[in-house]
């Protein structure tokens, strides 16, 4: 209890020095306006804001990313409420009620409470981390390179299968993602691989590339092509009132908001959880346990603050597995670790050991970022109100100048750009092929990593596989990651799992 | 009689096996090596034989699964947003950041039919005037604004 106390202290200490405090609401600000766009969802947000924190130091970069993935998602739920566009598949729930009570002149109420209940949400997640944290690091310590190997494959599966859509289809994009991942110089060997001669590919493919080709690119593409079929179905923006809810608005959210916490920072840990999920049961569970389920869709101020909380609870402790493991949960997740690496921190459990003021700042960060969005989001609303009424033929080139200018000065390479240009063809491809490319950016973070462990436990174990199922951690994993398949290949759970991506 | 009746599948699987050759081909060169000391062929092999087996199990399921029709291309988003990136890419170290950027706002609005390209010369001046203040006064990066002369 005392360590946790003088952990968070540091940690505070870290994150309210100047610099990190501008870089935190710099961050959250960004989020929110890049995440207001709609048809742009947080993880396009954070590939394109990406490259603006390199130049940062580490602890502002992390804390600044952080900033911005809530204030995407809080950006998300904003769009949902006020045009019923939803940025991204998490905020589909927000925009059953939240666009309902919109239309009944409550959108104020609405994007009040889902602010209230993503703050509460965000302050309980906070110590939860920093509560498991710590443990888990410890237990993280004790795995050998034959567990690391079968928690990445427990961890990719585990995406795999919480994910929307086929299975199948998900592990294939899976090893493409590993495939590329091992594009470059061979650490053991030296020898080039798929470099094709080109001196650029040596250190492997620009990841900064690959995620704004893929989610950002591809995004406007497909945006694009939607509204040239239906020309400026912008639809109307709602306009906001009141933002205060009342006594009886409160009192109606505050169950809900807990119930939302309590199933949001439990998925958000699990891999593939994240926040898609977390809404979408906390929905579920606030629909069953109402006493008129018929309210639900047509403006009830639960189904709001349930989901946004669990949203933005599972956002927070997904990051529990990556500062402790370095695994992670969500492709969110891969872009941190993509970003930790560039700047030269290696995730897992040793960053809490040996950067303690850049892990502990980085949480602390994390509550000064949820109370950052309520303070920027409900003075602001009539400025994001703005923004959606401006037509997209002006967005999508500004986003495109500024992704640019962004990845070439990352590594001042023009051959980045052009490799965006063609990883945004390739999602553009999967687009229409029904693939997602989200198990695509796990795989090409895990690739390098899986290599190295797998190489380095087959020669401890002197190239016997046996040393995988031999080990009682390591086969727990693999045997928790089969169960996961064989249960979503079951059709039972199948049909289920349906029916949570369908309604 | 066999139908082919999902033809997403179908053509996916056909892209994987596709991908996984020439996977297979370019890693061709790399030694194997065994498993106690992988060489840097293994990994690579191994994964695009993986790919090839599912490419082919995803083609296949297109004969017995009902699913979606290939859906048409929209080439003019894709074309003129690949267009723009490779041309800042190209343009940016030798003929400027605003050259580049006006360049690559021009292009890339050729994505949406019935733009006004006065509007998006003003929208690419104004960015790039934006992007010098923010980019190269304000962060200090080291990119050129005006052409490189000689």
């Amino acid at each position: 209890m005392e360590t946790l106390f003088s952990n968070l202290t540091l940690g505070f200490v870290t994150a309210w020095s100047t610099d990190n405090l501008l870089f935190c609401f710099v961050g959250a600000l960004l989020g929110t306006l890049i995440g207001v766009l709609p048809g742009i969802g947080p993880l396009a947000t954070v590939a394109m804001l990406l490259p603006i924190t390199f130049n940062l130091p580490p602890e502002g970069a992390l804390i600044m990313l952080a900033g911005i993935y809530y204030g995407a998602q809080y950006g998300g739920s904003t769009t949902a409420i006020l045009l019923n566009v939803p940025g991204e598949s998490s905020s589909v729930v927000t925009a059953l009620d939240g666009h309902m009570m919109a239309r009944q002149g409550r959108a104020g109420v609405a994007l009040a409470i889902a602010a209230i209940g993503s703050f509460f949400a965000g302050c309980v997640a906070t110590v939860g981390i920093a509560v498991v944290g710590p443990p888990l690091a410890r237990v993280a310590q004790q795995f050998g390179a034959a567990e690391y190997f079968s928690l990445m494959v427990f961890g990719l599966i585990g995406a795999v299968v919480l994910a929307s859509g086929s299975v199948i289809k998900a592990i294939a994009m899976i090893i493409i993602g590993l495939l590329l991942g091992l594009v470059g110089q061979d650490v053991t060997s030296g020898a080039a691989r798929f470099t094709f001669g080109l001196p650029e590919l040596a250190d492997g493919i620009g990841f900064v590339a690959v995620a704004v080709g893929l989610f950002g690119m591809a995004e406007i593409m497909t945006n694009l092509e939607r509204s040239a079929k239906a020309p400026e179905g912008h639809g109307t923006v709602m306009k906001v009132h009141s933002l205060m809810p009342s006594r009886q608005d409160m009192k109606d959210s505050s169950w809900p908001i807990l119930r939302g916490t309590a199933i949001g920072s439990f998925l958000g840990i699990l891999p593939g959880g994240g926040s898609v999920l977390a809404s979408f049961s906390s929905y579920t569970i606030e629909k069953k346990v109402a006493k008129d389920p018929t309210r639900f869709g047509k403006g009830a101020i639960e189904g709001v603050a349930g989901p946004e909380a669990a949203n933005n609870a599972a956002a927070q402790s997904s990051f529990i597995p990556l500062l402790t493991l370095g695994i992670p949960s969500n492709p969110v997740m891969a872009l941190m670790i993509g970003a930790m690496t560039i700047q030269g921190i290696t995730p897992g459990p040793q960053v809490m050991v040996k950067q303690p003021a850049l892990f502990w700042g980085m949480i602390a960060s994390m509550w000064i970022g949820n109370a950052m969005l309520v303070i920027i989001n409900l003075p602001l609303v009539g400025i994001w109100v703005q923004l959606l009424k401006v037509p997209y033929r002006y967005l999508f080139p500004s986003i495109l100048i500024f992704c640019s200018i962004g990845i070439y000065s990352l590594n001042n390479s023009p051959v980045d750009v052009l490799f965006t240009a063609l990883f945004g063809l390739m999602g553009y491809l999967f687009v229409k092929l029904g693939f997602e490319a989200a198990p695509l950016l796990l795989g090409f973070i895990l690739g390098p990593m899986m290599e190295e462990n797998l190489r380095r436990a087959l020669q401890i174990s002197r190239g016997n596989l046996a040393t995988f199922i031999e080990r009682p951690i390591s086969l727990g994993l693999l045997l928790a990651a089969v169960g996961l398949l064989v249960l979503v290949i079951l059709p039972s759970v199948r049909r289920g799992r349906e029916d949570v991506f369908q309604e | 009689m066999i139908r082919l009746r999902n033809q997403q599948d179908f053509a996916a699987g056909l892209f994987l096996m596709a991908f996984a050759l020439l996977a297979r081909h370019f890693a061709s060169d790399l030694s194997m090596g065994r498993l106690v000391r992988m060489g840097p062929g293994y990994l690579p092999t191994v994964l695009s034989w993986i790919l090839f087996g599912l490419g082919v199990l995803i083609a296949l399921r297109g004969f017995v699964t009902d699913g979606p029709k290939l859906e048409s291309w929209a080439f003019r988003p894709v074309i003129a947003i690949c267009a723009a990136l490779i041309a800042f890419g190209l343009l940016l170290q030798h003929a400027g950041l605003v050259a580049a950027i006006v360049a690559t706002t021009l292009i890339s609005s050729l994505a949406a039919r019935g733009t006004s390209q006065f509007a998006m010369l003003l929208l690419g001046l104004g960015l790039a005037a934006g992007s010098t203040a923010l980019f190269v006064w304000g962060l200090g990066l080291p990119l050129n604004i005006w052409p490189e002369l000689g």
